[in-house]
């Protein structure tokens, strides 16, 4: 029996043993019985773990020893279960009162719920597998206040970004880019082949980002300083999280095509009406250029990451290739991104990490714009009675308007990209609460441009080889303090910090080769250029942010910082921008507490500077320039090219933010309202200079500007059933209005009112920064003919002399914005995301050339319309024998149109597949979705736009006053894409 | 562990440290304006940036002398910008884009010439010696001339129109910028541009060399002969005719320098034809081919000859034509346009530019002994045959012409087809009282005196609230 016992005990043991590796089930739901979907499961002190399915239900096999289960979701308390007799482990997880969203602030992170900053952010779940032309295209209609524009539709393109409105004149607009702590270099590092450089963070592989940061206010962005004016946008690649190991796949294809195209004459028609209308005759042939230029473009994108680990060390191993052509000929690109974040705790007190991205990537490109060996500028400027190829079949040479189809077959014009941004950091407990921080960044990118085109586009043949580089380095040392004594909370974040970067680059081009198939500028017989230039700058910053908050009611920040810049003169190289944020969480009171459908109520308020340094690296120096641009026969010479402002200094911006946010019944009803207002002063300005001074321009601290608005941000969850269907609604809109209130070294117009800026559009006192300034055009007179504009004091004129111009119109919108629904059901999820923008003037700077009737190239189809005497009216153009048809091509308020669009940005379906119908053992997910960008667009005024088909989002990146400008710009995209995404 | 605090701090110390100096970047392309003038080596780079500001083909590079030609009646202009197509169809406008950057150009030259000619005294190194002080000055004071010279000629009426009592330009003739100090131009009339020209040109003439050590320096800087030829269009210009003859003449004897040219071979090779040509290398910008060249040569094909300057010639015979021109594609569609091949480099774009020859001399004096005789000029004839000889047409005697008249038109008629494309012809028809268009667009609207025949003053500087009365018609 003893024996038996024993034996029996054995089993027992053994059995106990097997059971100690046993498997724990269970279903994850929140408050309101709804499933979550993906919620973390980890095994504690292991690096085992899940996530459950679209069911909420996960399933683990736990080790043995194991003593406890942690639960976590975004937004949610995690819990810590302790693991019973029970193989089931249900739980309810509650979004927390303590613990809310952390959001990501400069230098370290907060909650959401005690912010007193004003920052949107947006995340990962909404940026995923979109097929974009850059990072910041994220940010169109998804935060308020901030206004994304793409400057076209090519790949790589630049946008325009501006958070709460331009705040500057001549230096720079964009806000700095910060991918995990190392602000980005984001110079030119591309020709700009008749239209804006390429985009400098093209090469940031969207998926890689897990949420983007928009710090908006002086209490968010003065801890940056002297860049802080334009709005900080802090970028957080994706980690691993401790305890599950994951693998993620995802694939997707699309096709696209212009949104827009020209409506051009074709042969017969331009024959016709140039031999009524102008009598010239041309030749019989015909062609169709647009038609050959245009194609679907394709995209494939690949994507496969590792990411998890143990409470030790965390890890997230990325890389992707894509694949994309776009909708014109000749341009296409190939991008290979790769990643490598992780996180070790080496020992108790101290941890290490380090944020690892790479990038390579082939940019086969097309010029845009203001350039005639542009596809989407020359075919619609080329005669259709020119012909791309001859009798034999050979390219033509069609001239200065070059045979653009012969461009893209023949030449060369390649941008490859090489990008590395990283930081490691060191992190060390001196005390509880208390940790040092050491973190070092490089960002180095280098690109090489070449060029090489063939003799029949350029005789004898052309080739150019342009190499960039800007390397940058910096060093960040930070202390950081995080205490809670009863009802007091203090955080507090020192540290200073050095920065400088140094841009190389050397140019070559040659002409007259041999044969097309030498491709290299070596081959050129006629070296043209051969320069190679250096500039560096250097930033030294101190700064302090602490923040208190009493009894998690009243919140108190402040934040300075001290910058010291190379770029600004000698007499004034220190700025000091400091911000002041006080916050007051209503809810918490003793009053309010008891309201039920009350969540949140929070009120807070801040007030600060920052600054701008985004003028060149010289600005204050006399200069005297060097080079080919100044020798003579053979001897070297230097000229004037630049005149001395020691006392050249930042551009200053105060900024007073108020804000209330308020979430209600159960948070399903969320609202942000902030009221901001926004001086700009002692602004960088291109002082304008009367030309015989010898320059025209001297940049100078003066002048004076304003923006003011209301960002709304709402987030509803509409309708949340049990039976799993839900509807949630967001909707942003940013309120804003420009005023330049000082010019003090602005031109005189002819009203008195001063500006600076060009002929079109220009910064005037009292107005916005993008004013147009232009004839008013009234039509075409239908008893005789005429085309008739308004002089100044409003009469009728027949001609658009600049001294007819008046203000006009601006390029600022009342409002942008965004408003996405979506649904789900089960698997089912459904997004559709609309963008907006009202109230603003674009200028289609290539009507003037399609619409003059009497100019040398291809013709709008609308000119058929014009005036005869049996054609009076309602004609488009004036009569043929009119005087005034030889200035219907010049600048008037004829090619400004109404900017304001409703366009269906994105509109995506996807069915999450059951973990049951796959098998649940190898996959953890699956989804397929299809996706639709910009299917639908909606523009102002329809009526006025007709038969003149361009996109009404224009826009031009690096100048504050070029905004909402074409020529010839290529259209956005119109994509359809279909993917899977797949977890193991 | 405990090492570790240690090492830790250090990044910390850093930034007590950490000073200043990290802030001292320094220029590594560009020279600070006071070293532009610190030694002989720099000072002299100074003066040759103010020829190098010639290249500008907005100053006298491709585009002035080619708007000006097609203003007139030498050019039948196909091309397609915009600015340059007002230019052609007499509706320029004050914005005109192109026209303003003519206008700045010539006034960052000047700048460069101003600041040449007042700091040069002051530069601080003894190698450079007080002879080379005062040709260095006298260099950018004869470049000084030639700018405004141009600017004159293009953005006011010709001096025949009210004896220059007109509205001119400005004249600045010192670098106030570079102290800080900005200034608000205003007008001076034409007879005080005139005046500051001739001021120039007379004070530099004493200080310039004959010749440098090579051809492209002696054809291609300021001398003696540069000096008078301009002078001597200066006054033809202002209708002096017995200084126009005197200064002509100081080139023409200069027989070891200056000759006419035997054929037309000499183009862009610095011979005794040329009195001052700009030198282009295909790194500089000035080529004068870019417009006069058809696509396939590398130009863009803009301004072939025009209809009325066809007829001018002796198709069959004339070498002017028969050897200097070249049929092409133009850029309006006419694949048999007739282009000048005086700029035959457009492939690598390096046509010097043409400013002063021994022909122009030539016919300057021819013009002068004409006009300040009143007769049909037996000197004048001397003259003028050998150009006729060379072209291979038939010499001319007195009894062919039956008055003085007779004899200026066939001169006007010779300088017009030596001359074409150089920008010569617009001022030669306003200074002798004729209109630029004959036929087609501007007939009737192009005289001397007439808006349209002069350049507008930019409205960008006239906004600015500089005391610039706007040319009549703008």
């Amino acid at each position: 029996m003893k024996k038996l016992s024993l034996a029996l005990l054995l089993v027992v043991a053994s059995s106990l043993t097997l059971l100690s590796q046993r498997t724990i089930t269970g279903k994850i739901i929140d408050e309101n019985n709804v499933p979550l979907i993906g919620a973390s499961v980890l095994v504690k002190g292991t690096a085992t773990g899940t996530v459950t399915d679209v069911d909420g239900n996960y399933s683990v096999e736990i080790p043995e020893g194991a003593t406890a289960l942690i639960f976590s979701y975004t937004g949610y308390d995690p819990q810590e279960i302790a693991i019973g007799t029970s193989n089931v482990i249900d739980v309810t997880m509650s979004s927390g009162v303590t613990l809310q969203d952390i959001i990501v602030v400069g230098y370290g992170t907060q909650s959401e719920r005690f912010k007193v900053q004003s920052v949107s952010q947006v995340d990962a779940e909404k940026l995923q597998n979109r097929p974009l032309l850059g990072p910041q295209e994220l940010l169109q209609g998804q935060a308020a206040g901030v206004q994304m524009v793409s400057n076209g539709g090519i790949l790589g393109s630049n946008a325009t970004v501006r958070i709460r409105g331009a705040a500057s004149i001549n230096a720079g607009g964009d806000p700095l880019y910060v991918v995990d702590g190392v602000p980005l270099n984001d110079g030119t590092y591309s020709s700009g082949q008749g239209g804006a450089a390429l985009n400098p963070l093209a090469d940031i592989n969207p998926n890689d980002i897990e949420s983007i940061s928009v710090l908006k206010d002086a209490g968010a962005a003065a801890i940056y300083g002297s860049r802080g004016s334009n709005g900080v946008i802090l970028i957080t690649t994706k980690k691993g999280k401790a305890g599950v190991n994951r693998v993620n796949a995802e694939f997707y294809t699309g096709w696209s095509e212009p949104t827009y195209k020209l409506d051009m004459m074709n042969a017969d028609e331009f024959r016709t009406f140039e031999k009524a209308y102008n009598n010239r005759t041309f030749p019989e042939t015909s062609f169709d250029w647009p038609g050959a230029v245009l194609q679907t473009g394709r995209v494939n994108s690949y994507t496969l990451n590792f990411s998890g680990g143990n409470d030790i060390t965390q890890y997230y191993l990325g890389g992707s290739f894509l694949r994309q052509s776009s909708y014109a000929i000749g341009n296409d690109l190939d991008r290979l991104n790769g990643r490598l974040n992780f996180k070790h705790t080496f020992s108790k007190k101290f941890r290490f990490g380090a944020n690892v991205g790479v990038t390579k990537s082939v940019n086969n490109r097309i010029g845009a714009e203001n350039n005639t060996f542009a596809p989407l500028t020359s075919a619609y400027l080329q005669l259709p009675t020119v012909a791309a190829y001859d009798a034999t079949g050979n390219f033509t040479n069609t001239g200065f308007i070059r045979n653009v189809i012969a461009i893209e077959a023949l030449s060369v014009n390649d941008l490859i990209t090489d990008r590395i941004t990283t930081n490691a950091y060191l992190q060390f407990d001196l005390m509880e609460g208390l940790t040092l921080k050491t973190d070092w960044g490089i960002d180095n990118i280098t690109t090489t441009e070449t060029s090489r085109y063939p003799n029949i586009v350029s005789t004898g043949g052309t080739g150019s080889n342009d190499i960039r580089s800007d390397d940058k380095w910096l060093t960040t040392n930070t202390i950081n303090f995080d205490q809670i004594f009863g009802n007091h909370a203090i955080s507090a974040v020192a540290g200073f910090s050095f920065e400088t970067a140094l841009f190389e680059r050397t140019e070559v081009a040659g002409s007259n080769f041999a044969a097309d198939a030498l491709r290299n500028v070596a081959s050129a017989a006629t070296p043209s250029l051969t320069r190679s230039s250096r500039t560096e700058w250097a930033l030294l910053s101190q700064f302090v942010r602490a923040n208190y908050r009493l009894k998690d009611k009243y919140i108190l920040e402040g934040a300075l910082r001290r910058d010291g810049s190379s770029r600004f003169g000698a007499n004034n190289r220190y700025g000091v921008f400091w911000a002041v944020s006080g916050g007051w969480v209503l809810s918490e009171e003793a009053f309010l507490r008891d309201i039920s459908f009350l969540n949140t109520l929070k009120l807070s308020a801040s007030y600060g500077t920052t600054g701008n340094d985004r003028i060149g690296n010289f600005q204050s120096l006399g200069l005297y320039g060097s080079g080919v641009a100044f020798d003579y026969a053979g001897l070297p010479g230097i000229g004037p090219n630049q005149p001395a402002n020691p006392d050249l200094k930042w551009e200053e911006t105060s900024q007073l933010d108020i804000g209330v946010s308020v979430e209600l019944f159960n948070r399903r009803l969320a609202v942000d309202v902030n009221y901001y207002l926004k001086n700009t002063t002692d602004m960088l300005l291109d002082f304008q200079l009367a030309d015989p001074n010898g320059f025209s321009t001297l940049t100078q601290n003066a002048g004076e500007m304003q923006n003011r608005g209301v960002d709304l941000n709402i987030e509803t969850v509409n309708i949340r059933t049990s039976g799993g269907f839900e509807w949630t609604t967001n909707l942003n809109i940013g309120f804003l209005e420009n005023e330049v209130t000082s010019l003090p070294s602005g031109s005189l117009d002819a009203q008195g009112n001063r500006f600076i800026g060009g002929a079109n559009q220009r910064a005037v006192e009292g107005y916005t920064v993008n004013t147009f300034y232009l004839p008013r055009y009234v039509g075409i007179n239908s008893s005789n003919g005429n085309a008739e504009y308004l002089d100044a004091t409003g009469n009728i004129a027949t001609s658009p002399s600049p001294n007819y111009r008046v203000i006009v119109g601006s390029a600022i919108p009342d409002f942008t914005g965004g408003f996405t629904n979506n649904f789900t059901y089960k698997g089912i999820d459904l997004g559709i995301f609309f963008n907006f923008t009202y109230g603003n003037e674009v200028y289609l700077g290539d009507f003037a050339f399609t619409e003059n009737p009497v100019g040398g190239f291809n013709k709008a189809r609308v000119l058929l319309n014009y005036w005869t005497e049996s054609n009076r009216e309602g004609a488009f153009a004036p009569a043929a024998t009119s005087a005034t048809k030889n200035t219907f091509g010049q600048a008037s308020t004829r090619f400004m149109l109404d900017g304001s669009f409703l366009r269906l940005r994105n509109v995506t379906l996807g069915y999450t597949l059951p973990a049951k119908k796959v098998n649940a053992k190898f996959f953890q997910s699956a989804r397929i979705y299809v996706m639709g960008q910009n299917l639908w667009t909606r523009r102002a005024d329809e009526d006025l736009w007709e038969g003149r088909a361009q996109d009404p989002e224009v826009g031009y990146a690096s100048s504050n006053t070029f905004q909402g400008q074409s020529f010839f710009t290529p259209p956005q995209a119109k994509t359809i894409t279909v993917g899977l995404n797949a977890s193991f | 562990m405990k090492k570790f605090k240690y090492i830790f701090l250090l990044p910390f110390l850093l930034s007590f440290i950490a000073c200043d100096e990290l802030l001292d970047v320094e220029p590594e392309q560009s020279l600070s304006t006071p070293a532009a003038f610190s030694d002989k080596n720099t000072a002299f780079a100074s003066l040759m940036g103010v020829y190098s500001a010639a290249q500008d083909a907005d100053v006298f590079g491709s585009i002035t002398a080619m708007l000006s030609e097609t203003q007139s009646d030498n050019v039948r202009f196909v091309g397609s910008f915009p600015t340059f197509q007002e230019v052609n169809n007499y509706v320029v406008i004050a914005t005109n884009g192109s026209i303003r950057s003519i206008w700045a150009d010539h006034y960052s030259a000047i700048l460069a010439a101003n600041a040449v000619i007042v700091n040069m005294p002051k530069v601080d190194d003894p190698s450079l010696t007080d002879p080379e002080r005062k040709q260095f000055i006298a260099e950018a004071k004869f470049m000084r001339a030639l700018y405004y010279f141009n600017l004159v000629t293009h953005f006011a009426q010709p001096f025949n129109v009210s004896n220059g009592n007109t509205p001119g330009v400005p004249i600045v003739l010192t670098p106030d910028i570079f102290d800080g100090k900005q200034i608000l131009p205003a007008r001076n009339s034409v007879v005080e541009v005139y005046a500051q020209i001739e001021k120039d040109l007379l004070e530099a003439l004493p200080d310039l060399p004959e010749k440098y050590s090579n051809a492209e320096q002696t054809r291609g800087r300021g001398t003696k002969g540069s000096a008078n030829g301009i002078l001597s269009r200066l006054y033809l210009y202002k209708g002096d005719w017995a200084k126009t003859i005197q200064y002509a003449d100081a080139v023409l004897s200069n027989k070891a320098l200056y000759n006419l040219a035997p054929n037309y071979a000499f183009w862009d090779g610095n011979t005794s034809e040329d009195v001052f040509v700009i030198q282009n290398s295909s790194t500089d910008q000035g080529s004068w081919d870019l417009y006069y060249q058809p696509a396939a040569l590398g130009g863009r094909g803009d301004a072939p000859f025009s209809d009325d300057l066809l007829a001018a010639f002796d198709q069959v015979n004339d070498k002017r034509f028969t050897t200097l021109t070249i049929v092409g594609a133009d850029a309006g569609g006419n694949t048999k346009a007739i282009f000048t091949n005086k700029f035959p480099n457009g492939i690598v774009n390096s046509d010097n530019g043409p400013i002063l020859r021994v022909t122009e001399v030539t016919l300057n004096k021819a013009e002068a002994l004409v006009k300040n005789t009143n007769s049909v000029n037996e000197e004048a004839i001397l003259l003028l045959n050998p150009l006729l000889g060379r072209a291979g047409l038939p010499t001319v005697k007195a009894a062919d012409f039956a008055d003085a008249n007779a004899l200026l038109e066939r001169i006007l008629l010779e300088r017009r087809k030596e001359l074409c494309f150089e920008g010569h012809r617009r001022i030669d028809l306003l200074r002798n009282g004729k209109p630029l268009r004959t036929t087609g667009v501007g007939v009737g609207i192009s005289n001397p005196g007439d808006p349209k025949v002069v350049f507008p003053i930019p409205q960008r500087d006239i906004d600015l609230g500089s005391s610039l009365p706007q040319n009549p018609g703008y």
